[in-house]
């Protein structure tokens, strides 16, 4: 394991995130971390809200447009992700806040994808929001909130360097 | 130009939620830890 480990803190992409100077390293794979995390979590917030009747007046239907975005933001953040988790592997790996965060991202996109299923199928007049996927759209709600907040705090909690 | 809209708000949105959340959280540490900040890298 401790081999492993030190084999992806080696690998080049690892190094080059964690050790170099230039502005397109680390400061520029957070700042689009952080950019993909917004579209992933604005867009779900604002699916969310109107499917809890935030905006009663607005039809719904058209915010199924805002999926392929979300998951244009999830991608950039897998990607990013994981060249900054490579980078720190030793330190990010064994903290929970790092594996609190993976479960609240998975749980997040599970219900993302469960909630289109059950909302969004059928013309606009026939959008009906259960009241199984108002619980699900809070849960999504609270896994974003959540996901943003051990994002930060991984900042404070494994600092190995 | 409603699909522009609504990735605008959504972008809006997310970026008004993960800066809140971080500008919160540093300012909190900032308080316990006497100004000093995360970890940078």
């Amino acid at each position: 394991m401790t081999e492993l480990i030190a084999w992806i803190e080696a690998l080049p992409i690892s190094v080059f995130v964690r050790e170099s100077n230039s502005v397109l390293a680390f400061p520029t794979f957070l700042f689009v971390h952080v950019f993909g995390m917004s579209i992933v979590a604005g867009g779900s917030t604002v699916v969310g809200l109107a499917l809890l009747g935030c905006w009663p007046a607005t039809p719904v239907k058209p915010l199924e447009r805002l999926w392929p975005l979300i998951w244009i933001g999830f991608w950039i953040n897998l990607v990013t992700g994981i060249s900054l988790f490579f980078a720190d592997i030793a330190t990010k790996g064994p903290s929970p806040v790092f594996w609190i965060k993976m479960l609240l991202v998975a749980a997040g996109v599970v219900l993302l994808t469960r909630i289109r299923r059950i909302v969004f199928q059928g013309p606009e007049e026939g959008i009906q929001v259960p009241r199984n996927a108002r619980l699900m759209t809070w849960g999504m709600l609270a896994c974003w909130f959540g996901a943003v907040v051990a994002g930060r705090l991984l900042a404070y909690v494994a600092t190995g360097r | 130009m409603e699909l522009t809209l609504i990735v605008l708000l959504a972008v809006f949105v997310g970026t008004a939620l993960v800066g809140v959340v971080g500008y919160a959280i540093d300012r909190s540490a900032a308080a316990r830890n006497e100004g000093q900040g995360p970890a940078t890298r």
